[in-house]
């Protein structure tokens, strides 16, 4: 179906990705809903972000094209080999921020110099799509995390927070309540109209203003109370259908707080489950190992710590035992995905899982050539895709060339140059 | 070049026309740049920062001349900044007056332009309440004290503070989330349960069966499934039990379990002994079988058994751990799992007598706050059973004679409350009416309150700080001032002012700023801004290198931090002088930063009768390179990142937040490349960056300061050799009366450098010297710091003028902390929107 989205201007999409005022983000599901009918298989995302980077020596191989000799960490995916493709020399440009973490708020925006004084983020590539997609699914979109952080952020560049309970998010996702709680899940959500209606006419009293910047807050505010409605409406009408059933026991939450590789498989596991009873199309994953040290054998040294290792080669070799175990989590995600099938189709082709970092190096926080692997999705895989390495292709062009895979009419975002990268071709 | 391009006369004039048609702004500002700005550039700056070369990102060809778009006006201000410094155009002959031709024409236009802005609708754009001040609110209205903050999505910071309008964003995610935490504030608020148990006994550890285990297995029981011989972890005497070990102690006090969340004093009788006369500490955790929480620590001296006694808040599922620091390591540096026996080992040891818990400290039950917020004779007692909840079993309801009455008047009263205004006739009545709806529709009295109060604390009255155009209302100062100095809402005194209209006299303004600073709750305003200032809130963000770091523990970063906030404490509540930022001749120490800066002499001097762990005021010996911030412990490390310092780093921070020159953003260049592995250090490797004139030319600014700071480690301790994990010298001192094999002592520091004016300096000491001869351009940073936080509103090229008489004031009136305070509030600034 590429005319899916011949009714849609251009003009209500740059409505939807626009500055946070007039926003009707989620009245575009409703003309989609009627087209639904047809039957297809939906397009969907997955990005991965782990935040402290992964040492690039031992992830990008030195060879470019199809037949590179695999690195350490790429003999982990071996047997995926022809299932993805490797980029070198992307990145969002003007990292430099407040401090050298900070380019974890912008990977997914491509927004310049977080934290710096004027900045305000912008929307995620995520969010765009989901509000594009709107409550065609129970959720438009789902964000999971090792510490409650994400990199989805809203059109007024506001983190979503992410789930870090694997039980809590099963829960939401298959487990129906009891009827007292669906009763009063009902009645809250009841309550909730009846409180954004009193609001609103509040802020209305409240929001007679003169300066445009002030007007700008109130509407930000308003446009707020108008998309909660929506939200409290599109939810009052998924409560009452059952949610889907899945074979897969409820996860049990991972006790010690310092497991990021349990916590990491736990939420893996999630997401071929969400994906294919398809509750969500678009899911985000935040990684963000900070200041414990993982109990993966023959580490003793935080995560962070070890990112930042000064060539000493102990930290080294611990740094890669820490890194190697996220990518045999990612190796089994891949594999799930390639397992589960939708008519003849793998669930993998369907979706475009990006797996990188917004660290390029973190031992000197360098935000430049970041590690990024982008799987499935439709795309012709098999290479190491080698780019300019000092001046870097905007990871946005990437973002674009993913979002019109998923037949999203997006010409343009954040920083992007381009609606593709040179070197990805599509299937 | 793009200012003299006709297209974009064109555009601009459009833009121009537009504005004045859509609004009745005067519109009497330069429209184009005028011909002095256009020489000057031509012939001075074109050279570099043309399309092809564009030095600095910088392409004065294509920059527009618009000042309605902030990007671009900055760009402007940033050019008449580095003209009106001299450090634009580079190395140049121009004479005063040549560089005026173009940085006055410049600065009346922008000036001009943000002016007119201003005056018409305020500096500062409405704000919301940023999530701590979100939840004192809370705290204040409901009368409790659950975490709140932490549930909340965090907040923008914007020009470095979470006070700022632009950072503090509203969505709907935000609203979902209040709606959710204002749930369990009531649910905290509306103890309906029986009184809860009150617990208060004198515990032991005598008592405690995993002790008692311990003490009574033989020393030599061998574990049929280990194999391993036990130890003893304990030594029992009479009147204490002394833990002996320096690792692992069954330590739990399993004999208490809080009856109820709340409020808790507990009292301990503890010493040190065979501790060669050296302090020992003694750490209260409570703990919920998952994670510890450091309560408090106490120092004990030798056989010299100290009472200590505190209140803390404990949750049901939490327990309390008492812990020693400085324990269990013998003179040979062995340790309980390496001696034969225990009998008649000398080693230093923690005794605790007793422990006596009471609590949860409650005055009235059910508590007062719910007849605050639901309505006086709103409770009533259940007769009969009651009913079991997860909160356990209800015992009370709320059930007033007259629901839609007392409704009304309840609600009217908390609206009040929480728009932290009186009301104008009428203006709860939509609350209201949805209560009644509520209760029309056959529910509870407590459900419908419920609604309306999660509705008026979403609402924007309550959710945004109501300030208007011009001299803001005394109500709106009564806000500013509290959410100011006490991130809470105002109190009775402070709105009794503002109906009065008594408020915004001078006098009254001054006075209640004391009243205010000198009521513990302003430690709200020393934590948050100090913490956002000066980075400290971001201590724990990275942890510091066991192996280069062995000596890092929780003590010493809570002394940290502690110290810092103890030092602007001390500056503000005596009036001290400002340029103590800089320099002093006096810290703010614990025993355990005394120990950690080498200064346990001058500490030991300055005792009285103050316990170790309490800071105080110690006089630095002369040559001492401590005194100042930028020489505490807690800067040192959030300028670090755990494992290395760099200068660069360093610097720009001094650059921004002490000398308030912040440098440009780094180009996208690759950083250094830290190592630690002893074969080159990070002076050397940055040689390499400076012999580049590019580069040179941001980085012969920030280096420097970053440079006297070398001398400085990850934790703040002073030393003269890096640290090395590779190549290096076993040090030679001691670590807990061990050797220490777990770093070497690797190239020397060398924290000299010069200014990028010429002037040279050996280190740290000779750095704040010259420093010091800028101390107004501290001032100046200072008070548009404290300013921005203040009134939740950057400094604009528009506000200097005003900066600068605040500086000015208060340097005639001796450059005190506090006097800056004064002049910040009485200031046009914070006065008006």
């Amino acid at each position: 179906m590429p005319n899916q989205f011949s009714m849609t201007t251009r003009r209500t999409f740059l409505r939807a990705s626009g500055v946070g005022l007039a926003l009707p983000l989620l009245d575009s599901f409703l003309p989609r809903r009627m087209r639904a009918a047809e039957t297809t298989i939906p397009r969907r995302m997955v990005c991965i972000c782990t935040s402290l980077g992964l040492h690039a020596p031992f992830f990008f191989p030195e060879k470019a094209g199809t037949d590179y000799e695999p690195t350490p960490y790429l003999k982990l995916l071996e047997q995926h080999r022809k299932e993805f493709t490797l980029f070198n020399g992307i990145s969002n440009p003007d990292q430099s921020g407040s401090d050298g973490h900070s380019s974890g708020m912008t990977w997914l925006t491509a927004a310049k110099h977080p934290g710096l004084p004027g900045f305000r983020n912008t929307v995620s590539i995520d969010q765009l799509i989901a509000s594009r997609i709107g409550l065609e699914t129970r959720f438009p979109s789902l964000q999971l995390s090792t510490d409650g952080s994400s990199q989805s952020y809203t059109s007024s560049g506001i983190m979503i927070p992410g789930e870090q309970s694997p039980s809590r998010m099963f829960a939401k996702l298959f487990l129906d309540g009891s009827a007292d709680e669906q009763e009063l899940q009902i009645q809250k959500l009841r309550e909730g109209r009846s409180i954004m209606d009193t609001v609103m006419g509040e802020a209305e009293q409240f929001g007679r203003r003169i300066g445009r910047e002030d007007k700008e807050k109130l509407a930000e505010y308003f446009s707020s109370v108008r998309e909660m409605e929506q939200r409290l409406v599109a939810s009052e009408a998924w409560i009452h259908k059952p949610k889907p059933r899945v074979d897969a026991a409820p996860p049990q939450d991972i006790k010690e707080s310092n497991d990021l590789i349990g916590q990491i498989q736990l939420l893996f596991e999630l997401i071929p489950l969400a994906l294919q009873t398809d509750s969500t199309r678009l899911i985000t994953v935040m990684i963000q190992g900070r200041n414990d040290v993982p109990p993966v054998p023959g580490v003793s040294i935080d995560h962070h710590n070890l990112s930042h290792h000064g060539q000493d080669p102990e930290k080294l070799r611990q740094l890669q035992l820490v890194e190697q175990a996220q990518i045999k989590a990612l190796e089994k995600l891949l594999s799930d995905m390639k397992r589960k099938t939708e008519g003849d189709r793998r669930m993998l082709d369907s979706t475009a899982m990006l797996f990188g970092s917004n660290l390029g190096n973190a031992n000197s926080h360098d935000t430049k050539n970041l590690p990024v692997l982008l799987a499935g999705g439709r795309f012709r895989h098999g290479q190491h895709v080698m780019l300019d390495r000092e001046k870097n292709t905007p990871l946005s062009n990437l973002f674009v060339q993913i979002a019109q895979q998923m037949r999203q009419p997006v010409e343009q975002f954040g920083t992007s140059t381009s609606t593709s990268v040179n070197g990805l071709a599509t299937v | 070049m793009a200012i003299l391009n006709p297209n974009f006369l064109i555009r601009n004039s459009c833009f121009v026309l537009s504005i004045v048609m859509a609004s009745t702004l005067e519109a009497q500002s330069i429209e184009e740049p005028t011909d002095n700005i256009r020489s000057f550039i031509n012939q001075n700056c074109l050279e570099c920062h043309n399309a092809s070369e564009r030095s600095g990102g910088l392409d004065l060809e294509a920059l527009a001349w618009e000042l309605d778009s902030p990007n671009n006006r900055d760009r402007w201000i940033r050019i008449h900044d580095r003209v009106d410094s001299g450090q634009m155009p580079p190395d140049s002959t121009l004479t005063r007056d040549q560089l005026e031709s173009l940085t006055s024409p410049v600065q009346k236009a922008i000036v001009e332009k943000i002016s007119a802005q201003q005056k018409h609708e305020g500096r500062t754009v409405l704000r919301r309440l940023n999530r701590r001040e979100f939840e004192n609110s809370l705290h204040d209205l409901f009368g409790v004290d659950i975490d709140i903050q932490h549930l909340l999505p965090e907040d923008g910071r914007s020009e470095g503070f979470d006070t700022v309008a632009d950072g503090l964003r509203i969505s709907a995610v935000q609203l979902e989330k209040y709606l959710e935490v204002i749930d369990l504030a009531l649910d905290d608020c509306l103890r309906l349960t029986e009184r809860p148990e009150i617990f208060n006994k004198r515990l032991r550890y005598h008592d405690e069966k995993e002790v008692r285990e311990n003490l009574d297995t033989a020393e030599d029981h061998v574990d049929p499934v280990s194999g391993s011989r036990h130890r003893r972890l304990f030594r029992e005497l009479d009147n204490a039990i002394v833990f002996i070990s320096h690792g692992y102690s069954p330590d739990n006090l399993r004999q208490f379990a809080p009856p109820a969340t709340g409020l808790y004093r507990i009292r301990v009788s503890a010493y040190s002994v065979d501790s060669r006369g050296e302090p020992i500490a003694m750490r209260v955790y409570a703990n919920d079988w998952k994670s510890n929480r450091l309560l408090r620590y106490f120092v004990l001296e030798e056989d010299k058994p100290r009472i200590v006694e505190f209140t803390s808040k404990l949750t049901v599922n939490e327990h309390l751990r008492f812990a020693g620091f400085g324990i269990g390591i013998d003179d040979e540096g062995k340790s309980v799992w390496n001696v034969e026996s225990v009998k008649d080992w000398k080693v230093p040891g923690m005794a605790i007598e007793w422990i006596e818990v009471e609590g949860p400290l409650l005055d009235q039950w059910p508590p007062e706050n719910i007849s605050r917020v639901f309505g006086a004779n709103s409770v009533r007692k259940l007769n009969g059973r009651g009913r079991w909840t997860n909160q356990g079993h209800i015992q009370y309801e709320l059930a007033p004679d007259d629901p839609k009455a007392a409704s009304s008047n309840a609600i009217e009263k908390f609206a009040s409350r929480a728009f932290r205004r009186p009301l104008k006739p009428g203006e709860a009545d939509r609350f209201i009416q949805l209560a009644h709806a509520e209760l029309d529709r056959g529910r509870s009295y407590e459900q419908a309150m419920r609604v309306a109060i999660r509705s008026i604390l979403v609402s924007p009255r309550f959710l945004i700080l109501d300030e208007t155009p011009g001299r803001i209302d005394d109500y709106a100062l009564a806000s500013r001032l509290s959410y100011c100095f006490w991130s809470s809402p105002p109190d009775d005194e402070l709105l009794e002012l503002a109906e009065q209209g008594k408020l915004s006299s001078p006098d009254v303004l001054r006075g209640q700023v004391d009243r205010m600073l000198n009521s513990p709750k302003s430690e709200q305003f020393v934590s948050s801004f100090v913490g956002q200032w000066l980075d400290i809130n971001q201590i724990d963000a990275t942890t510091p290198d066991t192996k280069l770091y062995p000596e890092y523990d929780d003590i010493l970063r809570d002394s940290m931090v502690s110290e810092t906030r103890n030092y602007f404490r001390e500056l503000l509540d005596k009036n001290l002088p400002i340029a103590n930022l800089i320099a002093s001749d006096f810290a703010m120490l614990d025993r355990r930063l005394a120990d950690h800066y080498g200064l346990t002499e001058s500490f030991l001097e300055s005792k009285g009768d103050k316990h170790d762990e309490e800071f105080r005021p110690i006089s630095l010996p002369t040559d001492s390179p401590r005194g100042g911030v930028m020489t505490q412990a807690a800067v040192l490390k959030v300028t670090a990142n755990g494992t290395v310092t760099s200068p660069v780093i360093r610097g720009a921070w001094i650059l921004r937040r002490i000398i308030g020159t912040p440098p440009s953003p780094p180009p996208p260049v690759n950083g250094i490349e830290p190592d630690t592995r002893g074969a080159t250090t990070i002076r050397e490797q940055l040689a390499k960056h400076r012999d580049s004139e590019t580069c040179n030319r941001c980085h012969r600014e920030i280096d420097p300061p970053g440079f006297a700071l070398e001398s400085f480690d990850v934790i703040g301790g002073f030393r003269q050799r890096y640290r090395s994990v590779g190549d290096g010298d076993q040090p030679t001192e001691k670590l807990q009366g061990r050797s220490i094999w777990e770093y070497k002592l690797g190239k020397p520091i060398d924290s000299s450098g010069q200014t990028s004016d010429g002037r040279p300096f050996a280190d740290i000491r000779e750095f704040k010297q010259l420093m010091l001869n800028d101390q107004e351009q501290i001032i100046r940073c200072l008070a548009g710091k404290l300013t921005t936080y203040a009134t939740g509103a950057g400094i604009s090229f528009a506000d200097r003028d005003e900066i600068e008489i605040i500086a000015a004031k208060t340097k005639a009136q001796g450059s005190g902390l506090r006097t800056l305070i004064y002049e910040v509030v009485a200031s046009e600034l914070f006065r008006t929107k």
